[in-house]
């Protein structure tokens, strides 16, 4: 008997919409023309790139937090890992005077970090969420034992230039962004390492009776995204100009936000990292738009708030049951 | 027979056996660090301590139970403590300057509009289909703007009985708190762990498409869990607003991490289906109670965290020595199976 075959790139409204990339740049566009009706200046280059610089910071902390979300958990440890690998930067930079030593000083924190919270996800099979929830507190202390209550050191040249200096109109850190942010949708797409990312995230048992070594794998997945904190931390130095012990905390719950807003699922297996680099935006024109209202701290919140909920019922409900 | 059932209970019940085991031990150290551990003042202190952290982790254990999660207890509960700083001297003026009349109003109100927003909560997740992370997430910054919104800055007034009441004791020597927990422990988890709808909860964390197909209601199930939550978050704000006496929009508070801290350690599983109040309890106390061991130990407040975090880690891993501990029997046991023959 032969079936009615639809040709495989039949396109329709519907599967248009149901791509879930496609709304997040309908969603772009659409908060980007708000804010540019509300004040005009928005729609300058100039405005743009300052939208992107700060989106850069979370954007590299975002790449470590889709990794994460893919394989099925949820990092609550952003907050002291960007802490902590900053001021271990600015510290042994002081120290030693030089801000090489300083920056592989906080690489070498981020990947013990990263094998530290592997470990207890993969080999000690504890939920990631709470292993990331204890590691926070380890490391907030950690932070506070480490510095003994005095924050040290400061950006050093080279950062500021990276964090502050521009080619053509395009900042570095922005350049910065796009490179790893390119790296890791290479990584996800067309290795066997992404494609196995996915898979954990699907069904953790199905994938190790496949033959995937899923330990191994998890555990690199937390060390490159503790990596990409560390990165994201030292960066932060540089545009901050010094270290302090709150600039983390900003990031720990916007992060999981800006990924599943990018339409990456929080029970993982599904998304990209280009979704979430729009879940970043989105989240920033949001935060000027609310500028530009011109709303009081409390306001904000709870605008904040309301958006997050109202794009997530736009996309990312899950099936009706019946 | 009966070492055999005691076995099974103790199978069961592993996690939380653990839990009370390790409390025994702090209790124990406590009794040594603090003098007047055994006079009436020693409990009373300990349950002042314990009392937020149990009562905002009952909460959590219900939400946990569902397989959800809340990420918005925290902000709850600085939401309901500022405005029950805020409304309390107005409301107790509005009945004559009575105090009992006007704490209870307040008491009621508060805790209707920590429901509410638990009610809220709970209908995002079941009628937006979204998942529980990400919208308390996001409602948990709402009410935090809220919160602001209601005292733009920290203070407020609140009585002195008001806080006395609930920080003294009842009868010279039963710590108010522990009444309170007692409270909470047998008209709000017992008679709901008891009844159709709290046995729900488990069935909905084991497998919500099973439950459904069983015939629960898991909408109604999941909207009740998610209010009673909220309660259980304003009751905290509650006790918060008596100990500190005043309301603090901008307080850092460690109640959301805490509190799902003290439900995991108390034998809950994030996957849900798994865990009861009662060790919840447990966990609630053996997280706040830490902080005072080292205050007398004289340790630095800085290791206070990461204690916490390590006991959190070394519970979990429980699990992990165990599975090596009986594989390295049952090989063991093989070896010598293969030697006799």
């Amino acid at each position: 008997m032969k079936t009615l075959r639809l040709p495989e790139k039949y396109i329709t409204l519907r599967t248009l919409w149901s791509s879930t990339l496609l709304r997040v740049l309908l969603m772009i566009t659409v908060l980007f023309i708000a804010s540019g009706i509300l004040e005009p200046n928005y729609f300058d280059t100039a405005h743009l790139m300052t939208v992107l610089v700060l989106a850069c910071f979370l954007g590299i902390i975002c790449i470590g937090q889709t990794l994460i979300i893919l394989t099925g958990g949820a990092d609550l440890s952003v907050a002291y890992t960007v802490t902590l690998s900053a001021c271990v930067f600015g510290q042994t930079a002081k120290l030693t005077g030089s801000s090489l030593m300083g920056l592989l000083a906080a690489l070498c924190v981020g990947i013990l970090i990263g094998l530290f919270k592997g470990i207890g996800v993969a080999r000690l099979e504890i939920t990631p969420m709470v292993m990331t929830l204890a590691t926070n507190s380890i490391l907030m202390s950690t932070t506070y034992l480490y510095t003994q209550g005095v924050l040290k050191g400061s950006s050093h040249d080279w950062l500021t230039t990276i964090a502050k200096g521009s080619v053509w109109g395009i900042r570095y850190c922005v350049l910065v962004w796009v490179v790893l942010g390119a790296l890791t949708i290479f990584l996800l797409r067309k290795t066997t390492f992404g494609r196995k990312i996915y898979a954990i995230g699907s069904s953790l048992r199905v994938s190790r009776l496949s033959g995937v070594n899923t330990r191994l794998t998890l555990i690199i997945v937390y060390v490159i995204a503790s990596v990409m904190m560390t990165v994201a931390g030292i960066l932060l130095i540089g545009y901050l100009g010094y270290p302090n012990y709150t600039m983390g905390n900003g990031y720990q719950l916007i992060s999981i936000a800006a990924v599943v807003i990018g339409g990456t699922s929080i029970l993982g297996g599904h998304g990209s990292y280009l979704g979430t680099m729009g879940g970043v935006i989105i989240i920033y024109l949001i935060q000027s738009i609310l500028i530009i209202l011109n709303i009081a701290e409390a306001g904000r919140e709870i605008v904040n708030g309301v958006i997050i909920l109202l794009v997530l019922f736009v996309y990312g409900r899950s099936e009706k049951t019946t | 027979m009966k070492s055999d059932e005691i076995r099974i209970f103790a199978r069961r019940n592993r996690d939380v056996i653990i839990a009370y085991c390790v409390l025994l031990v702090v209790l124990v150290l406590f009794a040594q660090a603090q003098a007047d551990f055994f006079t009436r003042y020693g409990p009373q202190s300990i349950f002042n301590q314990i009392i937020t952290l149990c009562i905002a982790a009952l909460g959590q254990t219900l939400i946990i139970l569902t397989a959800g999660i809340d990420l918005s207890v925290g902000t709850l509960i600085i939401f309901t403590n500022c405005v029950a700083a805020t409304i309390m001297r107005p409301i107790i003026d509005l009945f004559g300057g009575s105090l009992l009349l006007g704490g209870a109003v307040t008491c009621v109100i508060v805790v209707l509009l920590g429901a509410l927003c638990g009610l809220f909560n709970g209908c995002v997740v079941v009628y937006g289909r979204l998942q529980p992370i990400i919208v308390t997430l996001a409602t948990g910054s709402i009410f935090s703007g809220l919160a602001r919104y209601v005292r733009p800055s920290p203070g407020g007034d609140v009585p002195s009985q008001f806080a006395r009441f609930f920080t003294g004791r009842v009868l010279e020597y039963i710590p108010m708190s522990a009444i309170v927990l007692l409270l909470a422990l047998l008209l709000i988890w017992m008679p709901y762990r008891g009844r159709r709808y709290g046995q729900a909860l488990y069935a909905i964390g084991g497998n919500e498409n099973a439950a459904f197909l069983s015939g629960i209601k898991i909408n109604a199930v999941k909207l009740l869990a998610y209010s009673i939550a909220g309660m259980c978050a304003a009751i905290c704000g509650i006790l918060l607003t008596a100990q500190t006496r005043s309301g603090d929009p901008t307080a850092a508070n460690n109640f959301t991490n805490n509190s799902i801290a003290a439900a995991v350690l108390g034998g809950a599983s994030l996957a849900g289906g798994k865990g009861s109040y009662i060790g919840t309890i447990a966990g609630a106390m053996i997280l706040s109670l830490i902080v005072g061991l080292l205050i007398f130990w004289g340790i630095s407040s800085y290791y206070q965290n990461l204690v916490q975090g390590i006991i959190l880690i070394l519970a979990l891993s429980v699990n992990f020595f165990s599975t090596i501990i009986r594989e390295r029997r049952n090989k063991l046991s093989a070896l010598k199976g293969g030697a006799t023959k």
